[in-house]
């Protein structure tokens, strides 16, 4: 290579250290993983009976993993009872809860008649995180807003909360779990989850 | 609050009403109000804190329930499944319309001057052209269907949320909320309609009503590991949805507040530095408050 060529190729390089994502800079990656997770969504919409429950879970359970921030959402749910409970329980709690968003999202979407996903923006939050805004087209043109908020672990953006409409899955999950931890105490939440699992496998 | 205009409310404020006057009864009726609607401006990650009233609550709750499970859902069944879609679209137009003059006063009381036009319009427009609202003719032509009442208003005025209420028949509810009830009655068409017709009318909304939540309904019951406390949350979150027109600010969503963020996130990186030039993808910045439907809410109320 001709020295000549040299103040080109630094031009050239430093464009292209430009475009690589940095950690944090470039978004872009919540987006993504927004996107995966609906995509795979609609194709277990459209697996439907065909697929069963064993194969929508078989599909979408390692992108769920994947995508969310299971252990850091489980944590949130239970909230300050958190602090309360025995590391068995803890360990106990996020594997149910674990197996709870798996089953919800393999039993609840089972059908397909044309909806779609389409992404509206991206936004960054406080804390390093970022909303991720999309919304759900049904068939007769009724339109739901999904909202994700992510943060990053290991260069990977996980969904921590997810609203509906503005209506927060984290903030119903807290409201729920507190309540029941404080009534019935830990035995009886653990036992309200499995029950719930068990009727989405079941299919009620 | 983006659309909240604050010239409108200053100049509320700087009236100088007579003794008896119609702006200072009114603002004593709001005193009243925020009186009875108790700790004002509670942060929705509480939890009972909005539910003084929760001993009361959870009965009617259940009461309400029941009458679902064994008269209003059925019925509504029977409406879903014998009633074609163009019918029931045509049903729900009506409703809307009829109801509509609601969202045109609150839009103005809320300061809101162009949405109350753009509104106005589209409510005479469905009137003439949509066959008295059976037909939704406004929407195609750029008057998209807005979702605002009093108790937004109250909201927008400041007031604060007051105390969560389970109704009876009618569900949840707040203080702030209730007012709405007698706003949107006096301002609904029907409410002047005399012959004896309208009985009949008022069922197939209530039918109609019943009907479009049935979806959500449905969702609540299958998902909810404690229906009282779901039902609640959703309610009162789609409630401040509403009141910021789909924008609600993420700060009060912080529901990290008692746990330090390190404990937390072990993994994550923690950058104090907000204020960074934000990157946004904007790839429809279209959404209107159009897309809030009611329908789709997480929610049961009768209003």
């Amino acid at each position: 290579m001709a020295l000549t060529q040299l103040p080109r190729m630094v031009v050239l390089l430093f464009f292209w250290l430009l475009c690589i994502p940095g950690q944090g800079a470039f978004a872009g990656g919540a987006s993504e993983s927004v996107s995966q997770l609906q995509s795979t969504l609609i194709k277990i919409m459209k697996g439907g009976n065909t697929l069963g429950y064993q194969g929508r879970w078989k599909t979408i359970t390692p992108v769920i993993e994947h995508t969310h921030d299971l252990p850091v959402i489980a944590k949130i749910a239970i909230g300050r009872h958190w602090k309360e409970l025995t590391k068995e329980q803890q360990q106990e709690f996020t594997s149910t809860f674990r197996e709870l968003s798996n089953s919800t999202y393999a039993g609840r979407f089972n059908s397909y008649s044309g909806e779609q996903f389409s992404l509206i923006s991206e936004k960054p939050l406080k804390r390093n995180r970022v909303l991720v805004q999309t919304r759900f087209v049904k068939a007769d043109g009724e339109e739901i807003r999904f909202n994700y908020v992510l943060h990053q672990t290991n260069d990977q953006w996980k969904i921590i909360n997810i609203m509906v409409n503005g209506v927060s899955d984290l903030a119903l999950k807290r409201t729920e779990y507190g309540g029941i931890l404080k009534k019935d105490g830990f035995p009886a939440l653990l036992q309200k989850l499995r029950t719930q699992i068990k009727e989405n496998a079941d299919g009620l | 609050m983006k659309t909240f205009d604050r010239n409108f409310i200053l100049s509320l404020k700087n009236t100088m009403p007579t003794p008896h006057s119609p702006v200072r009864v009114f603002r004593l009726f709001l005193i009243l109000l925020a009186l009875a609607a108790g700790v004002p401006n509670v942060s929705l990650a509480e939890d009972t804190l909005n539910d003084p009233l929760e001993v009361v609550n959870r009965p009617i709750y259940q009461a309400n329930d029941l009458l679902d499970q064994y008269i209003a859902e059925p019925v509504s069944r029977v409406y879903i499944n014998l009633t074609p879609n163009p019918i029931r679209s045509s049903v729900s137009n009506f409703f809307d319309n009829v109801k509509y003059i609601n969202v045109v006063l609150n839009d103005f009381l809320q300061g809101k001057g162009k949405q109350g036009l753009e509104d106005s319009s589209r409510f005479l427009i469905n009137s003439t052209f949509g066959a008295f609202g059976l037909f939704d003719v406004a929407t195609p032509f750029g008057f998209e269907n807005h979702n605002e009442d009093f108790g937004q208003t109250l909201a927008v005025w400041g007031l604060g949320q007051g105390s969560y209420l389970v109704l009876p028949f009618l569900g949840p509810n707040t203080a702030r909320d209730v007012p709405d009830l007698g706003v949107s009655a006096v301002t609904n068409i029907l409410f002047y309609v005399s012959s004896p017709v309208v009985v009949p009318v008022a069922v197939l909304g209530f039918i109609d009503k019943r009907s479009r939540f049935d979806q959500a309904i449905q969702f609540r019951n299958e998902v909810a590991v404690e229906p009282y406390l779901f039902t609640r949350e959703a309610y009162l979150q789609h409630r401040n949805f509403l009141v910021y027109d789909g924008d609600p600010p993420l700060d009060d969503e912080d529901l990290f507040l008692d746990e330090p963020i390190v404990e937390l996130e072990e993994n994550a990186p923690v950058n104090i530095e907000s204020e960074q030039a934000p990157r946004k993808i904007e790839l429809d910045p279209q959404v209107k408050s159009s897309d809030l439907t009611e329908t789709s809410a997480l929610t049961v109320s009768i209003r």
